[in-house]
């Protein structure tokens, strides 16, 4: 595990996280995708909510669960933060190395990242 | 009230506060007695006076001569000494008999005498942290010429009986050593009882300063000098004695010789109501039987929470809870806990697995509140936490 | 008035470091290597005083491996070195400090060879004879003190290097009495190990470093935890070390002015000391630190003359603090030919920042009546127009 500074951009959104599954008042999601680390030290779990805009689908909300350390927390944040209003095809364009860059990852903390973007491209699979 | 204005303190087994009157002695010897002790004139005369009266007062503590004592740099070069020192006394035939669960300070120093040529017995613990002394028995057999054990393990608080593996090696005719670190101040040692032949001690675990520690060498136990030049301290232990930490360390020692007893009894019961808060958790196991723990010592396992996210959640959240996964040697490094493990705890509990450890400035308050904030931050990452 | 004149054994602490210890004594008490912010503030601390040694020396900060004091930066040196290789050959000279002469004799007892270079008659290294001992290409290191504590003699460190450096050797150097009195640039020196200590230097005791280049491989001395690199295990003593880092900041600053006006008192000392018959002045013509003047009395004997300023409170010393009270010759003085019988009355004057004149026209009146009581006259009026 990497020691945790109070530099760390990750740190506040791991202890105060504003898209947790379990805080977030939306029941109807469309779509949830999982994915975990071998030997399962971590898993990732986005679930998404979409609307049909014009001629395409628009995401309205997303939301996590996690376990693991705490960037894992942060990165599946982060990713939720920015899928709102984003369209499907927008939101597949998101990259490993947006998180890594807009959370400063170290290279041993970018699995964190990698899972996010699993559990991402999962639930998008999984849209109904 | 605690280290860093409002951070709820638990972590006195790391290193604690200075105690009372410490802080008055080393600064009385930092300033006005300040020269070598090792010098002839009249300020080195007084310097070595201080000395003096801090090794009776820490002697007093273990039931040791003044002068068996030798001061070092900290509990770990005592550590260091007594296990090269005697397997170098010792030379082709040493044998070290200790326990996986031992300090970093023994175990390294243990792979360090097996490059080196020396034979070494790791013996396991039971689930509760206890070494079988059935096993230790047919260890000893085997030619030891050492024993090594931790009084007070580290990260559990699991005492080792003492006495009994005192007695142990009598009936073999084998030193033993025991690291005190932990059990110096909050349990009775008495190293003529217990048959201890080499003690190792450190001031800043019971109140004294950092950089200062004690190794005891009863009469008739062999051990080689480690650091060479200037002859102190009868030749074992060479080097300037730093006589402000070793004031230091007699106040702190004195302190704990006049409070001990009441203190433990406290810290025992604030443990107890501690334990009491987090036990409403579901899926929180304590590791090491309760009445073979020493009174400051929790250590719980938790399921369904990650290690580090716990700990960091605990120590980076509000308010801030100092407490810690393992010894502070190995967080460094993080790695999961050894000694959960020799315990049969999976990698996952002992990862999850947190150290309380309380101490002189640990109130009814600290206790209330650092429940509540352990029992708040497992329901949050549980809530975090996919659904099975 | 009491007179300290023993600053080369060690130096009271300046109240400047003091204040800085301070709140690492009291409040602020985290173990450095624990996870929590408590624990982060005490490393932060230690990494800036860690930054201040390297400043003060001229090194990196990453090379600066901190112990318990400059015996302990002595012996990691030479048995570091031996830990990692086959016995094999090392050089030192045969004025080094206890800590140096004593740990090669410990790997003499483990089968290296270590040879004593020739010093001449000033106690200055040869360094022809030291080119001619390396060429049979066998020596692994080379440690020379970068100035005497007893003599203060200064040797000269760059041509060492060069010819140490030339022969593709390892060279350690003793900069513990340089680096306050003469100055140490760790980087331009050629030296690939040095060791410091705080409390020459108006630290706390108990705290030293060894300087290391990181080409070196070497093995700890004390194994544990892995702090400082792994080179160095045990807590940190953050007080200690946070004092050293003021004491070497404070030491930038003022050196260039404490060392004037110590040469300035020390000149006026050795003018009156030369204007007294039977005095014989030791390396007084070699170079040497600004602080020492080693001389002997005839008729004394050098512990009796330390008693007798004892009584009239003037603290001198009659060689290293280190080997005090063995009653015998200076083993730095017979390495440089120094007749027995006159290096029996050796004693040693090292002066401080803090010393005055007064002082030193009282310690000469002290000294002229004494001799005169010896039988040796010295008429008061000589001194009394030397230090006009």
């Amino acid at each position: 595990m990497s020691a945790s500074t109070a530099e760390d951009p990750w740190l506040a959104r791991f202890l105060a996280p504003r898209h947790a599954l379990a805080e977030c008042a939306i029941i109807q999601w469309q779509g949830v995708g999982d994915a975990d680390t071998p030997g399962e030290d971590a898993h990732c779990r986005i679930h998404l909510a979409c609307e049909q805009e014009d001629n395409e689908r628009r995401i309205v909300a997303a939301a996590f669960a996690a376990f693991g350390p705490p960037v894992v927390v942060a990165c599946a944040d982060w990713l939720c933060e920015q899928l709102r209003d984003r369209t499907i095809n927008d939101a597949r364009s998101l990259k490993l190395r947006d998180i890594e860059q807009a959370l400063a990852l170290a290279p041993g903390e970018r699995y964190a990242a990698l899972l996010a973007i699993d559990a991402l491209a999962s639930a998008l699979g999984n849209l109904g | 009230m605690s280290a860093a204005g409002d951070v709820l303190y638990l972590d006195h087994a790391a290193t604690a506060p200075l105690a009372p009157g410490v802080f008055a002695a080393m600064q009385r010897a930092l300033l006005d007695t300040s020269a070598n002790p090792a010098s002839l004139h009249a300020p080195g005369r007084a310097a070595a006076d201080e000395v003096a009266a801090a090794a009776a007062g820490l002697a007093g503590l273990v039931n040791a001569r003044p002068r068996d004592l030798i001061w070092t740099s900290g509990a770990t070069e005592s550590i260091n000494l007594a296990l090269k020192g005697a397997a170098e006394f010792a030379g082709g035939d040493a044998h070290v008999v200790s326990v996986v669960t031992e300090h970093s300070a023994t175990l390294d120093t243990l792979d360090w005498l097996e490059k080196r040529g020396a034979r070494v017995t790791r013996l396991g613990v039971d689930d509760h942290g206890r070494l079988d002394l059935e096993a230790l028995d047919r260890a000893i057999a085997d030619g030891a010429t050492l024993v090594s054990v931790m009084h007070v393990n580290n990260e559990t608080g699991v005492i080792q009986e003492i006495a009994a593996i005192g007695d142990l090696c009598r009936e073999h005719g084998v030193a033993l050593h025991v690291d005190a670190a932990q059990s110096l101040g909050r349990l009775p040692i008495d190293m003529d009882a217990m048959n201890i032949a080499l003690l190792s001690v450190s001031a800043h675990k019971i109140g004294g300063p950092k950089g200062i520690g004690a190794l005891f060498v009863r009469p008739r136990t062999g051990i080689a000098a480690q650091l060479h030049g200037g002859g102190q301290q009868r030749g074992l232990r060479s080097g300037t004695l730093a006589t402000h930490q070793i004031a230091g360390f007699g106040a702190a020692a004195d302190h704990v010789a006049a409070t001990r007893g009441e203190e433990q009894a406290r810290l025992g019961a604030l443990r107890d109501r501690l334990w009491g808060q987090i036990d409403s958790l579901e899926g929180v196991m304590r590791n090491g039987a309760p009445a073979q723990v020493a009174a400051p010592f929790l250590n719980v396992s938790v399921a369904g929470v990650h290690g580090e996210a716990l700990l960091i959640g605990l120590t980076e959240g509000t308010p801030a809870l100092a407490v810690s996964s393992g010894a502070a040697c190995s967080a460094a490094k993080g790695q999961s806990s050894y000694v959960l493990r020799a315990m049969g705890r999976t990698p996952r509990e002992a990862g999850a697995s947190i150290r309380f450890s309380l101490g002189a400035n640990t109130d009814d308050a600290t206790i209330e509140q650092a429940g509540r904030r352990f029992v708040a931050e497992v329901e949050r990452l549980r809530a975090l936490a996919p659904a099975a | 008035m009491s007179i300290y004149f023993d600053h080369n054994a060690t130096t009271p602490m300046h109240p400047d470091v003091f204040e800085a210890m301070r709140p690492w004594l009291t409040e602020r008490h985290g173990n450095a290597s624990s996870l929590h912010r408590a624990g982060r503030e005490a490393r932060a601390a230690v990494d800036e005083a860690r930054g201040r040694v390297a400043d003060c020396v001229n090194a990196h900060p990453s090379q600066v491996i901190f112990t318990g004091g400059g015996t302990e930066a002595d012996n990691m040196a030479l048995k570091g070195v031996a830990a990692m290789r086959k016995p094999g050959r090392m050089l030192i000279s045969p004025i080094e400090h206890p800590a140096i002469t004593d740990a090669a004799e410990a790997l003499e007892r483990d089968g290296w060879r270590v040879d004593r270079l020739k010093v001449d008659s000033e106690g200055r290294v040869d360094t022809a004879d030291l080119e001619r001992e390396l060429a049979a290409r066998d020596v692994t290191l080379v440690s020379i003190m970068a100035a005497n504590n007893e003599t203060g003699v200064i040797q000269d460190m760059a041509a060492i290097a060069k010819i140490v450096s030339a022969a593709g050797v390892w060279l350690h150097t003793d900069a513990v009495q340089a680096i306050g009195k003469l100055g140490f640039d760790f980087a331009a020196s050629g030296a690939h190990c040095a060791s410091l200590s705080s409390h020459k230097i108006q630290g706390p005791k108990g705290v030293g470093a060894l300087i290391v280049d990181k080409q070196m491989d070497m093995a700890p001395l004390i194994h544990g935890g892995g702090h400082e690199q792994g080179l160095r295990s045990g807590s940190y003593n953050v007080a200690g070390i946070v004092g050293f880092g003021a004491a070497a900041k404070r030491l930038m600053v003022h050196r260039d002015t404490e060392i004037a006006h110590m040469r300035d008192l020390r000149d006026k000392l050795e003018a009156g000391l030369d204007a007294m018959p039977g005095i014989t002045r030791f390396s007084a013509h070699a170079e040497r630190l600004a602080n020492t003047c080693q001389f002997a009395v005839a008729g004394y004997d050098g512990e009796g003359l330390l008693m007798l300023l004892d009584r009239e409170d003037i603290a001198v010393s009659s060689g290293s603090a280190c080997a005090a009270g063995t009653g015998e010759p200076s083993p730095v003085l017979l390495a440089m030919g120094i007749d027995p019988a006159v290096a029996q009355g050796a004693i040693r004057v090292s002066l401080g920042p803090q010393n005055t004149l007064e002082e030193i026209q009282q310690f000469l009146l002290v000294l002229g009546r004494l001799s005169d009581g010896g039988g040796v006259a010295m008429p008061g009026s000589i001194s009394a127009s030397v230090l006009g």
